[in-house]
């Protein structure tokens, strides 16, 4: 893997927290271009902190970020090679997905906005477009707030439980999305507690349990059943 | 500091009070107008501007925070802002005492007396902010942000009530007292022994919460 | 800048379509001034001097809901975050949000004077251009405290309860000195008496700004 400033992606002792609360432990990671690394994790074990601290949402209490050889908590203008898909969409319910697309077009100085929001809704399939968000089914509110992530062509996309509650065929359509989005050359960092998953799409997999993130295990030729029991002996090692 | 600075601390601000009260109650001289009853100003007084300084020292303490991110300083706020509160509770307690006899009211709209009681909602405001906020680092933030703002404020407001003051005298005003020497003395030798006081009070409640932090943090550990 | 103008434009819009917080506080508004009528049946030379006060206690707690809520409709589906993500500076998003605050509180001033001229008395029509600057500066340094502390307060536990509490007492100066102003206003009085109420009204507005562009990064980040 990659090292430095040419990664993607490149996190060095990430820590989030204080006392009883302290969710992050030194945390660190690489991730180069075209790969996809998956983090797995049972329920409350940082997943959704850390993503959030890659997006530069949170400030993490120690340690280091770069994103394209950037810090975006320093410049942040590094953001802009950033997109971050939650479980909330982050988009506004009176405004309608194309509104909610042009402005944040505006406000990531895209030159011509409407014709990227236009294009990215054709991209995933995004019918009503023109309706209040609010007014829309969770699917769609899910694949709305892809629309967003995607829209200023970022060279990172971070993914919270991307396949949760997706029935086989989203799936598909998703792996198909990441597939492309990676061939282009496009980093991703996903968190799931599905192994079966994890298989599916990921370059590399790394288990964050407790806060600690496990050295990451390279997925290519593995057998679902040899990764699964992987994942169960580290989940159960750091809880001891 | 060390325990022994602290004993220290403590012995000298014993010290200075003794010599405040004896300076409040026997040395300064009786006021002409208000009589013995104006003895609780050497207290009211001393306690109005540290009870000030408390919170400028939350909000000073809330700057560092934002800048350095250390949890020392949001120990410092929270120390400093609650013996605030209890300083500012305590002032006007006292300026309600002295207002009684001499005005023949519990209270009275002087711009002192609003920015003071302005003060005290607002570090209350800040209590319950911290109380309100959650988890530990947005609760030091947005605490931090909020001392800024408050200690920022309270000139404004010094400054606008003033000036509606200006425009309507029919306000009673305190400072119509002349100070004799032994007096100004008294009132030095208050100021001194509260500040101390506050010394010893803000110390404690620091190294309580300190001590707090390190327990949960070793409770965390030990999960 | 296209940024700023994007931002304000996108909590107008969405209140043009739903006009849930302006109708909102312009009822409450109403009946605040209906109970305080009736409560004190002032006649229409009192209720002239009795103006400023009932003006601004009306205002300050009715436009304390509407921010309160604007800044509840941005947690909604973190959609704020989605904002946060992007590179504009936060002292630009602060600006944004306080660009459209101020046009909420701007309309609600205009309610309860109306509201305040037909049930206490016409009386206050006539002066009513003397009026606005007290008012819309009040509304400025107001919005600016109330955009900061709603941002922060729309994220803990109590939410709405919390910013009265927070920002009433620290907005005090500018309620004061508006009243000043209302008051040189109603009175006829000379120029000068308003120039200075409103050179100093200006100058705390401008403190407030420059606060609230300054601290708003810090509070922005775990207001999600």
């Amino acid at each position: 893997m990659v090292l430095g400033p040419a990664a993607s992606v490149y996190a060095d002792g990430l820590w989030r927290g204080y006392g009883r609360q302290r969710v992050l432990r030194g945390v660190s990671l690489t991730v180069p271009p075209g790969r996809c690394l998956a983090i797995l994790g049972p329920n409350g074990s940082g997943k959704s902190t850390l993503l959030r601290v890659l997006a530069a949402l949170l400030h993490p209490s120690r340690g280091q970020l770069r994103i394209c050889g950037q810090d975006p908590f320093a410049d942040l203008r590094a953001r802009r090679c950033v997109g971050l898909v939650a479980h909330e969409p982050m988009l506004y319910g009176g405004l309608s997905v194309m509104e909610n697309l042009r402005l944040l077009g505006a406000l990531y100085g895209l030159p011509h906005g409407a014709a990227r929001a236009s294009a990215v809704c054709d991209l995933l399939g995004i019918q009503r477009r023109f309706d209040p968000v609010r007014g829309l089914s969770r699917g769609v509110q899910q694949r709305a707030a892809l629309a967003r992530a995607l829209l200023h062509r970022p060279a990172v996309l971070l993914l919270d439980e991307p396949f949760s509650g997706l029935d086989p065929e989203a799936a598909d359509g998703l792996c198909g999305i990441l597939r492309g989005f990676r061939n282009d050359g496009g980093a991703i960092i996903l968190t799931t507690h599905s192994p079966a998953e994890a298989l599916s799409v990921a370059d590399a997999a790394a288990a964050l349990v407790v806060g600690q993130l496990a050295p990451a295990q390279a997925l290519a030729g593995v057998a679902l059943e040899s990764f699964r029991a992987w994942y169960l002996d580290t989940a159960a090692q750091a809880g001891r | 500091m060390t325990r022994s600075a602290d004993g220290l601390l403590a012995w000298g601000s014993l010290a200075a009070m003794l010599l405040a009260l004896y300076g409040a109650f026997l040395y300064a001289q009786t006021e002409q107008v208000m009589g013995d009853i104006q003895r609780i100003f050497y207290v009211h007084l001393p306690l109005a501007w540290v009870g000030f300084l408390a919170f400028g020292h939350a909000c000073a303490a809330g700057i560092q925070y934002l800048r350095t991110g250390s949890r020392r300083w949001d120990a410092a706020a929270v120390s400093a802002a609650e013996i605030g509160v209890l300083f500012s509770t305590l002032v006007i307690i006292t300026g309600s005492l002295w207002a009684r006899p001499v005005w023949g009211a519990w209270w009275t709209w002087d711009p002192q007396l609003v920015t003071y009681l302005i003060l005290w909602l607002i570090y209350v405001g800040y209590l319950m902010l911290r109380a309100a906020a959650g988890d530990d680092l947005r609760r030091a933030r947005f605490a931090a942000v909020f001392a800024i703002i408050g200690f920022i404020d309270i000139p404004l407001v010094w400054l606008s009530a003033r000036y509606l003051r200006a425009l309507s005298p029919v306000i009673f005003t305190r400072h119509s007292i002349g100070l004799a020497p032994s007096m100004a003395w008294a009132l030095l030798a208050g100021l001194v022994a509260w500040s101390l006081f506050y010394g010893v009070l803000f110390r404690e409640r620091f190294r309580l919460e300190l001590l707090e932090s390190r327990v949960a943090q070793l409770a965390d550990e030990a999960d | 800048m296209r940024v700023l103008a994007a931002l304000i434009w996108k909590d107008l819009i969405i209140e043009v379509r739903t006009r849930e917080l302006l109708t909102s506080m312009s009822l409450v508004a109403f009946l605040a001034l209906v109970i305080l009528s009736l409560a004190f049946e002032p006649s229409p030379a009192m209720a002239v001097n009795a103006a400023p006060g009932v003006l601004w206690v009306t205002v300050a707690f009715t436009a304390t809901l509407g921010l309160a809520r604007s800044h509840a409709l941005e947690q909604e589906r973190q959609a704020f975050q989605g904002l946060l993500l992007t590179p504009v500076s936060r002292s630009l998003l602060f600006l944004g949000k306080f660009g459209a605050n101020l046009v909420f509180v701007l309309v609600l001033q205009l309610v309860v004077v109306v509201a305040f001229a037909a049930l206490f008395t016409p009386e206050v029509g006539r002066r009513a251009l003397w009026l606005v600057p007290p008012l819309a500066l009040g509304a400025v340094g107001f919005t600016a405290i109330g955009t900061l502390l709603g941002t922060m307060t729309a994220t803990t536990r109590l939410r709405e309860v919390l910013l009265p509490i927070l920002l009433l007492p620290v907005v005090l100066p500018v309620i004061i000195l508006s009243m000043a102003g209302l008051n040189a206003a109603i009175d006829g009085g000379a120029m000068g008496e308003i120039q200075r109420s409103l050179k100093l009204l200006a100058a705390v507005d401008i403190i407030y700004l420059v606060l609230g562009m300054w601290l708003f990064e810090y509070v922005a980040e775990d207001a999600a």
